[in-house]
């Protein structure tokens, strides 16, 4: 051992320690001011609506769906059973609640890496609800100038009244909500009416306040913030991009130097670039950003600049695209788009695609073949070996077996790995009802002579019985393995 | 002092529902054996009741990160002070 492996370095420092200023809090965290994001209207703002419609009518229309005379997609907790259309769920089947959440998440990725954030300005439940609020609040107070000078105003009736309509409305919208969460976990029908009477049971009251608390205060009052300061995604979204993303960027080349003008202006005469500095960008950003500033982690790729931006250039008889989708390659080397579509297929595209196709085939095949009937085997180890009368041996199993089907299965029950070993005195075919789980006691018996000392590695097969009473092995034919015991 | 109430009730929010999804999957509560008897309660007040035992705890680790971390500590430059 050399001698050098001893020495730490120190390295003293001589500069005086720097003391954290005394509300540390105030440091860390910049006071909030609050946004009043302008109403836009546009291509991507149209995106956005119809986004938000499509998610919303999903989430609030899927609890009133109805499959085989019942919910269709139910999360029934209290049976410990999914049902999801024709598909019934059991704990046992928690694989593809894990795939599905890799299903997501690839496709997130390989979104992000695509075109970014785009989830984040079209699909995020915060956006989508915020859209919702901001609407409801629209209507109300009116855009942007009004709403800043009725929260300037003293209160008045008039203030009053606006805000307690406001917020009364914001408030029926969250608990509808919250409502519709819980209506995924029991039946929604009974909940209506439950609602219509007051009867709800405590914790389902409890879980609809709760959720609607959460997306008032989400959408109603934290807003950006929950993107800014709370979204995980928002935080490492930026490792799935690189300098090919679609990002929101502005065309600083073209837009500099920026300055007001008159539309007849000869601008180009004068030196200006084709940003009229009009500020409709920043206030039509949900975030409270200027996208002029360059890239920034609290943009959520909305859009709302592009479309905001769009109008203004139209008004000025500017070409539009000022700011636009584009790539950080592709804005510096001056691309069109046809060279941005081309750079889509590079590596790290292909890769998240690759995966995400591998993961989705896998599922659909799995879930193609799922066994419609799952049996477990286990030997009942309350009542040993006995000897019965005759001479025989039994050992006693219990056989659980579960219908993942909604109609009723019949199965005969059979057994291998010791000759002369058979089932005894059970009625066969066993029947079990649909979405059911059921335990059978099989004893199994032997001739006490032709038994192995010991335990035995044995097999049970069971078998599906067709409606004609024949063994239907192709419906679902499963193999458990046990033991046989002689004392 | 909002947001740090946030960054410590939200990721133990999330941690805790994806432990009461891992450990309600694998034990049903119908199940559940506390000191030695039977739970009595609904399965819905079980889940309910868990989640919040859940968040409790994480929110606990997460607040103790957070003392750690804002927490004043003599020469400590990491965090909270001017350094990165």
């Amino acid at each position: 051992m050399s001698n050098s492996q001893n020495v730490i370095p120190i390295i003293v420092s001589t500069a005086p320690p720097s003391r954290p200023p005394d509300d540390q809090e105030d440091a860390l965290y910049e006071v909030r001011k609050k946004i009043y994001p302008r109403a836009v209207t546009g291509w991507f703002a149209n995106w956005r609506w119809l986004l938000v419609f499509a998610t919303q009518l999903v989430y609030y229309g899927t609890p009133w769906l109805t499959w085989n005379d019942r919910q269709a997609v139910l999360f029934d907790l209290t049976a410990r059973k999914f049902y999801i259309f024709g598909l019934v769920f059991w704990p046992q089947d928690f694989i593809y609640l894990t795939v599905l959440l890799l299903i997501c998440a690839f496709s997130l990725f390989l979104f992000t890496a695509v075109a970014g954030r785009l989830w984040c300005g079209y699909a995020c439940p915060q956006t989508v609800y915020t859209e919702m609020f901001l609407w409801i609040e629209r209507k109300i107070e009116g855009d942007r100038p009004k709403r800043i000078k009725l929260d300037q105003s003293p209160l008045s009736m008039g203030k009053f009244g606006k805000k307690g309509l406001k917020h009364g409305l914001w408030i029926a919208l969250s608990l509808w909500t919250g409502f519709t969460l819980v209506a995924y976990f029991v039946p929604a029908r009974e909940l209506f009416s439950q609602a219509l009477s007051f009867g709800v049971a405590p914790w389902e009251t409890f879980w609809i306040f709760f959720y609607g608390f959460a997306t008032y205060g989400n959408a109603g009052w934290m807003r950006e913030q929950v993107c800014k300061y709370m979204c995980p995604y928002a935080r490492f979204q930026g490792a799935m991009f690189d300098r090919d993303t679609l990002v929101i960027t502005y065309d600083y080349t073209r837009g500099e130097p920026r300055g007001s003008r008159s539309k007849s202006t000869d601008y180009k005469a004068k030196g200006l670039g084709d940003c009229i500095d009009c500020d409709i960008c920043v206030q039509v950003c949900p975030t409270g950003i200027d996208i002029r500033h360059g890239q920034q982690y609290e943009c959520i790729g909305c859009a709302a600049c592009i479309d905001g931006c769009n109008q203004v250039m139209d008004k000025m008889n500017y070409p539009r695209g000022l700011i636009r989708y584009s790539t950080l390659n592709a804005l510096e080397k001056h691309a069109d788009w046809r060279e941005m579509i081309a750079r889509v297929f590079r590596p790290r595209v292909l890769i998240y695609t690759g995966i995400l196709w591998i993961i989705i085939i896998a599922a659909g095949v799995t879930l193609w073949n799922r066994v419609p009937v799952r049996a477990d085997v286990i030997r009942d180890r309350t009542t040993l070996a006995r000897e019965v009368s005759g001479g025989e041996l039994e050992n006693v199993y219990r056989l659980q077996v579960m219908n993942t089907q909604e109609h009723v299965q019949r199965f005969s029950v059979g057994v291998r790995g010791i000759d002369g070993l058979k089932v005894y005195g059970v009625q066969q075919p066993l029947e079990i009802g649909p979405a059911a789980s059921k335990m059978f006691a099989i004893p199994l018996r032997i001739d006490m002579d032709a038994a192995p000392k010991g335990i035995t590695r044995i097999e049970f097969d069971i078998t599906a019985v067709g409606a004609d009473g024949r063994p239907a092995p192709d419906v679902f034919s499963l193999h458990e393995k046990s033991s046989f015991y002689k004392p | 002092m909002l947001r740090l109430t946030i960054s410590i009730l939200w990721p133990s929010f999330i941690a805790a529902g994806i432990g009461l999804g891992i450990i309600f999957t694998l034990v049903d509560p119908m199940e559940l054996v506390v000191l030695g008897e039977h739970v009595r309660a609904s399965r819905s007040a079980i889940y309910s009741l868990g989640f919040f035992v859940l968040w409790a705890i994480t929110a606990m680790a997460a607040a103790m990160s957070a003392f750690l971390l804002t927490g004043k500590h003599p020469g400590d430059k990491t965090l909270g002070g001017e350094g990165d």
